[in-house]
């Protein structure tokens, strides 16, 4: 019972998506604002419906994947096929025979195309769509029993007509009527509906849908509307043979959907307007000879010619493509930005510092003694006592540096790939030039991706060609050998596993540096010359609390001033290998990584007042090492945050600028033992601002106690809900 | 230009045979200034004896102590031994830097709580604890380092009775191939006294074992000793872990670290065998790091280290009260200061240097004391310029006991100077006057009066 129940929702949502997918949305209520109008004209309505229905019995019969039917990308041609045959002939036997196979092919164009494109990565828009409405019309001279539908008898505008009339004089009394009759129309034209109140609908699912969507949709209008206007052209025929909204979906789709909205996509959708414009013009000298309409065709066309140049650039610079798709241009278009600020270094190989303890950094990236040129992305590393020397008096020795011997580690795992370990240490203030790298150990952490050691003391090479280190493990110890007057420990980043390789820039995945005592954290960060820096220590109760493990059940008591509620919550693993905590009572997903010295959340979806949200926010970035005075910065969603209508109200700026924005805090205060912690409190604090003035704050207290988070505690304004993990 | 010094004139063997190996210098040169400021201007200041201590030097030993442990092992945790020197002041230097206290008594403990210390971070260690202390230390959750048996079963009923869990350690003595063995303090790891305490403890489940702790000796000579000690100690911990899945938090390897010192009857001088602090952080640190702990398991490294931090930070000013020649034909010097206050004197050749200009020429000389004692030698034999009454000497490597230890026999005790790291001297202990002698002492009415 409970499987067709999930069987019936399944198909409904996939027939209400097919309607907002047209509008590269898979928004609900959008849909059903959609499906209404198109049973504006009963007759138009019902043959878009069916030919779903048609789509989703074919992919089913086929056993095609079921989620493919739920998201509608399967049938979203076939609601366009089903109304245009419903607007181009009557109701008869015939029509439902070429209703049912016009529906089976377009199914069909739909997957080859689907496939076809996906390979380099475009996306297949109407192209079934139309392929499939020109083989109808051409054919359909051929077949005398479909009769042209010449009388709408059952559009709603013969039935109500005066509704639809009010609409059209009401707007009338605006400036620039002229205008908005043209946009509404071809907002209507979509759905084969010239009528005013059809795109009123439209333009309200739109907005309901997205703000940026329907600024896009207004701009991209008006770009071409105006080239139509300096060129001296007709724009208002455009608009009655369903041509117009051309403008409109590109815009979206440049402008928003595919590209990241920004000012430079605006300006991306300035450019291809007039050039849809070409298109139109003469795409139509060209088919209105075979009798053939052209619909969308120029907007396939530039979609994919203008994606496919993005996707060829050699480099990613301005404008940027929509990596996953989250159908909708407001989360595409916060979750890059806010990913841009979160975790743009994160996708680096995690590289440790080679040392234990605190060291400072005599020479650092673009150094002016010796890293220059080729090998300008390396760090030299020494010891300083308090009057800042390396050395204790009289510093003739090798001995007498307070670096030579330490140990070196080695800074991420990797296999050992070359070795020299024959070269006597120098005196001090002696170079040997002809083996300048001195006793050296190349480690490969992954492909195009070498750490080199140098200057090793002659000997004390702990490793063999060939072996695996594990990051951390001593290999050597710090020497005098090579181009070196006194000891120091040389490391830098190569892409190739030879001696004197080029350097490559790669940060330090986390690390502190000390500046007069005072501890800051650094996460994929460059250390510089003269920084005190020091590898991070974790701590086993943070790491213990949130080792979430796949399959593992959280209880949470929730308690506020009047109720006391239970929520369940289980982590899972997906097939991407992300992990993600779900809700089971709001089914509600948070995903999560966990790192090993970092916890962090990196995207949330569904309900904003669960508690899942509040610990989503409390947590967002967890250093898993326990120091007092360390604090942890980081940015949140602004839809994560803010009420939805200061959201949607900030949507229509958000492409050109931000004024609302939202910080996360997070900092240790307490434990009860700074060496082994049995417990910790830690305070997480996250603001939101909106022209830089404070406007909220949640403040969270998690307590870590007997390996788990044992309680948080959330105090939003004047809201405070205390949470306790329930064994 | 100067006046040239006077030296009274001295007749010295010729020695015609071949020089000796060391050859004609004197031992030392002479020391003006201690941090720029002139020994001349601190006893004028300050008086005779003074003991003078170098805070530059202090904090330049214990970053040093600390670089060097802290870039061998990952987790170190340095505790002051307090009764190497507990003035308040250069406790509180320790503690600037991040050392915790490492006390042995209540009176220790009183002083550690007094200077700031939380009592998390004060670790209670010796064998004289009493009930009291015992209740204070639980009360203030500081980690208590068992020192036998019978502490253990009080610690039990203690808590049983305040209804806590006190973070406990037990001492563990052990052979690490130096003699004599330190077998009188806590349990010994051969023959199973620290399993069975360990045992002890784990099955009352009314202590919390935390730490273990040893302390192999003092003045080690030997680093490798430790590497020993460092082992048997991982062994016990790790076994704790395996037996009762017990993650032990610290592994205290205490203190004995030797200064520069040169003890009694060594050919050499100490600064040229005792071994660096290096050597000792090596043994230590390589041997816990390969002893198998699980990554996210490694203990704390706890180090009492005492004596090497700040012996060399403290000198002991003094005067020439008289020179006179013994039976024998020896010279004789008698200064201000005795084994009052140089109470190391009984096992250490303390570097002593003339605080002037001198000449070239030296003459074998022993060292008195001022009390009117046989026992108050400072040094038996040295070989110092002609020294005359009122001149000036520092007495090296005087920083670690003398000042804890220092005896208010005969003399009054002298005050302590800080010098700071800007060249201020601070005085951080007044000299003893006859009224803080005589404050405890309590006279009976019929014995005020006296006629003589």
């Amino acid at each position: 019972m409970k499987k067709v129940k999930q069987h019936i929702i399944l198909y409904i949502e996939g027939i209400l998506n097919s309607y907002s997918q047209i509008f590269f949305s898979t928004n609900k209520l959008f849909a059903l604002l959609l499906m209404f109008v198109t049973f504006f004209d009963l007759r138009l309505g019902f043959s878009g419906l069916l030919a779903i229905l048609i789509g989703q019995f074919t992919a089913t019969v086929f056993n095609f994947n079921k989620e493919h039917i739920r998201s509608g990308s399967y049938t979203f041609n076939a609601v366009l096929v089903g109304i245009a045959i419903g607007n181009m002939y009557e109701y008869n036997v015939s029509f439902f025979v070429l209703l049912l196979m016009s529906s089976i092919l377009v199914f069909f164009i739909t997957l080859w195309f689907s496939t076809s494109l996906a390979k380099r990565g475009l996306p297949y828009l109407s192209i079934p769509f139309i392929i499939t409405i020109w083989i109808v019309v051409l054919s359909s001279g051929n077949f005398f029993s479909l009769k042209p539908n010449i009388e709408h008898t059952y559009f709603l505008n013969t039935i109500f007509p005066g509704v639809f009339n009010q609409t059209t004089q009401d707007i009338s009394g605006y400036r620039f009527a002229n205008f908005i009759y043209l946009y509404l129309r071809s907002l209507g034209a979509i759905f084969f509906q010239y009528n005013d109140l059809a795109g009123i609908f439209i333009v309200i699912g739109l907005i309901i849908y997205s703000r940026i969507a329907f600024v896009l949709s207004v701009f991209g209008f008006i770009v071409g509307y105006l080239f139509y206007y300096f060129l001296q052209g007709d724009f208002t025929p455009l608009v009655y043979t369903y041509i117009g909204f051309n403008f409109i979906l590109t815009a979206i789709a440049l402008g928003g959907f595919f590209v990241v909205a920004s000012n430079k996509s605006f300006l991306l959708i300035l450019f291809m307007m007039p050039i849809i414009g070409l298109l139109i013009s003469s795409l139509n000298v060209f088919f209105i000879n075979l009798h053939l309409p052209i619909y969308s065709l120029p907007f396939n066309i530039i979609v994919l010619l203008c994606l496919s140049a993005l996707y060829l650039r050699p480099s990613a610079n301005g404008l940027q493509l929509v990596g996953v798709q989250q159908y909708s241009p407001e989360k595409n278009h916060y979750k890059y930005y806010n990913s841009l600020e979160r975790f743009s270094a994160e996708t680096y190989y995690h590289i440790a510092l080679p040392i234990m303890g605190e060291w400072h950094i005599s020479q650092g990236h673009n150094g002016d003694i010796t890293h220059k040129e080729d090998w300008k992305f390396a760090w030299d590393f020494d010891l300083l006592d308090i009057d800042d020397k390396s050395f204790k008096l009289p510093g003739e020795a090798l001995t007498d540096f307070y670096c030579y011997d330490m140990p070196v580690l080695a800074p991420a795992d990797g296999w050992i790939v070359t070795i020299v370990d024959t070269i006597l240490d120098n005196q001090i203030g002696e170079v040997n030039l002809e083996n300048n790298w001195g006793n050296t150990i190349i480690l490969k952490h992954g492909e195009l991706l070498y750490s080199k050691l140098s200057h090793l003391k002659h000997d004390s090479i702990k490793v063999k060609v060939g072996d695996f280190v594990r990051k951390g493990t001593c290999i050597a110890t710090v020497g005098n050998s090579g181009r070196s007057p006194e000891p120091h420990l040389h490391f830098q980043m190569q892409a190739t596993p030879h001696i004197g390789s080029k350097t490559v820039s790669h940060p330090i995945s986390y690390y502190l540096s000390n500046e007069n005592e005072l501890l800051n954290f650094h996460s994929f960060d460059i250390p510089v010359q003269h920084e005190v820096v020091s590898n991070i220590l974790t701590t086993k109760l943070l790491l213990d609390s949130f080792n979430f493990i796949p399959g593992e059940k959280i209880k949470w008591l929730l308690k506020n001033e009047s109720k006391e509620e239970n929520v369940q919550w289980e982590i899972f693993t997906n097939a991407l290998n992300q992990s993600y905590i779900y809700c089971h009572t709001t089914k509600s997903t948070a995903y999560y990584v966990n790192n090993g010295t970092l916890f962090y959340f990196t995207d949330f979806y569904g309900d904003k007042n669960s508690f899942l949200h509040s610990f989503y926010l409390a947590a967002h970035r967890v250093l898993l090492a326990y120091y007092e005075d360390v604090t942890i910065k980081d940015k949140l969603l602004i839809d994560s945050f803010f009420n939805p209508i200061i959201k949607t109200i900030h949507d229509f700026t958000a492409p050109f600028f931000h004024y609302c924005t939202a910080d996360y805090q997070f900092q240790f205060i307490s434990t009860d033992d700074e060496h082994l912690p049995t417990n910790i409190n830690a305070k997480s604090i996250s603001e939101g601002k909106i022209f830089g003035k404070k406007t909220q704050t949640i403040e969270s207290i998690i307590t870590f106690d007997k390996n788990t988070i044992q309680s948080v505690e959330i105090l939003n304004g004047n809201k405070k809900i205390t949470a306790t993990c329930v064994r | 230009m100067e006046k040239k010094q006077y030296e009274r004139p001295i007749i010295k063997s010729l020695n015609a045979g071949l020089m000796n190996k060391f050859g004609t210098r004197t031992e030392y040169a002479p020391m003006t200034h201690i941090d720029n400021v002139a020994v001349k201007d601190l006893i004028r200041e300050f008086g005779s004896p003074l003991f003078v201590l170098s805070e530059r030097k202090i904090r330049d030993n214990f970053k040093t102590a600390k670089r060097i442990f802290e870039t061998r092992y990952p987790k170190v945790q340095f505790a002051w031994s307090y009764k190497t020197n507990y003035i308040n002041a250069i406790c509180n230097i320790f503690h600037q830097e991040g050392s915790w206290a490492e006390v042995v008594s209540r009176f220790e403990y009183e002083k550690a709580l007094k200077n700031g210390v939380p009592g998390k971070k004060i670790l209670f260690n010796g064998p004289d604890k009493t009930d009291d202390d015992l209740r204070t230390a639980i009360k203030n959750d500081s980690p208590i380092h068992i020192d036998h048996l019978d502490e253990l079963y009080r610690l039990i009923e203690l808590a049983t009775e305040l209804k806590t869990k006190p973070r406990v350690a037990i001492r563990v003595n052990m052979d690490t191939g130096v003699y004599p063995m330190w077998d009188r303090f806590g349990f010994n790891y051969e023959n199973g006294q620290a399993w069975d305490a360990i045992n002890k403890i784990m099955a009352t489940d009314k202590l919390n074992l935390i730490g273990l702790h040893c302390h192999i000796g003092t003045y080690m000579l030997v680093p490798s000793a430790y590497g020993v000690a460092a082992n048997k100690m991982a062994d016990l911990a790790l076994g704790v872990k395996k037996r009762y899945n017990k993650v032990i938090s610290y592994i205290d390897m205490g203190g004995g670290f030797a200064s520069k010192n040169t003890l009694k009857g060594s050919m050499q001088l100490g600064v040229d065998y005792v071994p660096e602090i290096n050597q000792y952080a090596e043994a230590i640190c390589s041997t816990l790091l390969n002893a198998g702990f699980d990554k996210d398991e490694l203990p704390y490294l706890y180090l009492e280290t005492g004596r090497a931090l700040i012996d060399d930070a403290g000198f002991l000013l003094g005067s020439v009260i008289s020179n006179k020649r013994l039976s024998d034909g020896r010279r004789a010097t008698i200064m201000d200061f005795g084994v009052n206050i140089l109470f190391t004197a009984f096992w250490y050749d303390h570097k002593v240097s003339p605080a002037q200009e001198f000449g070239m020429h030296t003459e074998d000389s022993v060292i008195y004391g001022p009390l009117c004692m046989n026992i108050d030698v400072v040094r038996e034999n040295i070989s110092l310029p002609p020294l005359k009454a009122g001149d000036q000497v520092v007495v090296h490597y005087v920083g670690a006991y003398n000042i804890t230890q220092s005896m208010q026999f005969i003399a009054l005790r002298p005050a302590v100077v800080l010098i700071d790291l800007s060249g201020k001297p601070h005085v951080i202990k007044q000299k003893e006057s006859l009224k803080d002698v005589e404050n405890n002492e309590v006279m009976p009415d019929y014995l005020k009066k006296i006629k003589l």
